[in-house]
């Protein structure tokens, strides 16, 4: 926490210099601070740090060895046609004399990964094409059910692309990496995939999930009973078998993960209340993962119970929020009313001109000066 | 692509700012599908992605010598200095123009996490989003992913530009206890 406002902000504008959303403009001048400026340079590096390690999720791909030729040109080097072999430390495998770019590792993935699986992903992008809305509304769905069967595909080049542990702890993590059960590492690594791809998914224009403003709106309260509903029926749609084993490897790797992180306990039940709840720490990260997959149906709105009932809870609130300023104002205009009429029958002395029921009832003239008079006429009964 | 475990990595980069030529061109060979991965899921084109490799490499070269394995991961110091230059690259005026027509359908450019990857980092810092509702999670992973400026987020997000903005500055906020405490 910052005490200054200002420090706040130039927390804020690194953190979300690192996480790329600043406009143009923004960035322009948050380029110019990051030279100009020591401490915002830190900050930034700090929140290059942490959230740094995202890019373990985002899958490698073969570059053009062109690439290679012209850094290599620019430098000056020499074309080292042989380098000597390195030989990595405590390596999981042994690498290839590194021929620039040959690429035998991530091969696997991106021929995994080259399935329809990930079209629907940034096909839309941001033209909301109804076709693509509808693909990516099934599809998605088809690929989480289909992605456990898959993850052995993935296997070999998993390997492959292993090894970025934290600087700090190199050895102890290396040696804990490959003790880690097999099994229960492509769950997590699903999860995480659908998780990824949920973000991507969550670019495509929704036609259905009318939601999602609301959600972003509205503070946690509202929008947790939802979740939870979500969370509780897309499980039930989910593959069912898949689901479960998931959650039993799931709480082993939270369990190895909590020695880890030397985090406190761990619940895996009730998924984004312990999230929100707090403590728990490895936890929320498969709890918050958990949704996400069966997240997928939720994209075929319609079909969900839940969602269903989400929906109609959204536009009934909505309803309910329009009644609610119909009242409010309905009040208002009673009660002016009602001052006004008051203030008629008691100070019509004081009110203004324009607020005399004969300005504003457009009466003549006549109708006050014919009372009055009458009043006062006694001559008029006699 | 050879595999090397950080520590390799790292010591490659030390060689690197000695001004070994031999270990950059191991360290390239070692990182650039990932650090590519990274560029192209931004910028989701090859030419364009070309460039910012080779910028990012230019720079990695140059900044070698600045690299601090105890503060950072060899990968996510050359991934951040990529990722940089490519929302750099993005947010440049003429690059708008790309975004109507992705060279790549994507189909090369998601992100399955390769095994053994999971990091004690990337666990903490997964476990500090799974904090955020999950909207927020979504909006916040969709933002470092894609690298979208605000405006495209709240576009494709479908929330007023003003929303977003308080939205994910304060996951930030909160993702940075989180990540301190």
């Amino acid at each position: 926490m910052h005490d200054i406002v200002k420090d706040e902000d130039l927390s804020a504008l690194a953190a979300e210099y690192v996480i790329g959303t600043l406009d143009p403009d923004e960035r322009t001048r948050a380029n110019v601070l990051l030279e100009v400026d020591e401490g915002f340079r830190s900050l930034v590096r700090a929140w290059e740090r942490r959230l740094g390690e995202l890019h373990l999720m985002v899958e490698p791909v073969e570059p053009n060895g062109r690439i290679w030729e012209r850094v290599r040109g620019r430098l000056g080097l020499p074309a080292a046609e042989a380098p000597p072999p390195f030989t990595p430390a405590p390596p999981p495998f042994v690498p290839p004399p590194p021929p620039p770019f040959g690429a035998p590792a991530a091969e696997p993935v991106r021929a995994a990964a080259a399935e329809p699986k990930f079209e629907p992903k940034f096909a839309p992008s941001f033209e909301p094409k109804l076709e693509s809305s509808v693909e990516s509304m099934l599809e998605p769905k088809f690929d989480s059910k289909f992605e456990l069967p898959r993850a052995p595909q993935l296997e070999p080049a998993l390997e492959a692309p292993a090894i970025e542990e934290p600087a700090p702890e190199e050895p102890s993590s290396e040696e804990l990496m490959p003790e880690e059960p097999i099994p229960e590492e492509p769950t997590r690594e699903q999860r995480l995939a659908a998780l990824i791809r949920e973000a991507d998914k969550f670019s495509q224009p929704r036609t259905a999930d009318t939601t999602t403003t609301d959600t972003m709106v509205e503070p946690a309260a509202i929008v947790a009973e939802p979740q939870v509903d979500i969370a509780a029926g897309s499980q039930t749609d989910a593959a069912p078998i898949s689901q479960m084993d998931a959650a039993a490897e799931e709480d082993a790797l939270l369990k190895e993960a909590a020695d880890a992180i030397a985090a406190k306990s761990v619940e895996s039940a009730e998924p984004p209340e312990t999230g929100k709840v707090g403590k728990p720490a490895p936890e929320p990260v498969p709890t918050k993962v958990e949704p996400w997959p069966t997240g997928a149906p939720r994209r075929d709105t319609m079909l969900t119970p839940a969602d269903l009932a989400r929906l109609t809870f959204r536009t009934q609130e909505r309803r309910l929020e329009t009644w609610r300023a119909a009242m409010l104002f309905m009040s208002v205009v009673a009660l002016g009313l009602g001052s006004l009429i008051a203030a008629w029958r008691f100070v019509p002395e004081r009110l203004p001109m324009r607020l005399q029921p004969t300005a504003v009832l457009g009466l003549p003239d006549l109708g006050p000066s014919e009372r009055i008079p009458a009043q006062h006429g006694t001559q008029f009964e006699e | 692509m050879a595999v090397l475990s950080s520590v390799d990595l790292s010591r490659l980069i030390v060689a690197t700012a000695k001004r070994d030529g031999g270990a950059f061109e191991q360290l390239y060979a070692a990182s650039c599908a990932k650090v590519y991965g990274v560029v192209l899921r931004i910028l989701r084109r090859h030419d364009l992605a070309a460039d910012v490799m080779e910028e990012s490499y230019l720079e990695i070269w140059q900044d070698a010598a600045e690299f601090n394995p105890a503060q950072v991961s060899p990968m996510a110091w050359m991934v951040a200095i990529a990722r940089r230059r490519a929302i750099d690259r993005a947010r440049r005026p003429d690059a708008d123009a790309s975004e109507a027509e992705p060279e790549i359908a994507d189909a090369e450019s998601p992100g399955v996490l390769p095994r053994r990857e999971m990091t004690d980092g990337l666990k903490r810092l997964l476990t500090c989003i799974g904090r955020l509702e999950p909207d927020r999670q979504r909006m916040l992973l969709l933002a470092y992913y894609g690298a979208f400026s605000r405006d495209q987020l709240a576009f494709k997000l479908d929330t007023p530009a003003n929303m977003l903005k308080a939205s994910l500055r304060r996951s930030l906020s909160e993702i940075e206890q989180c990540m301190t405490s």
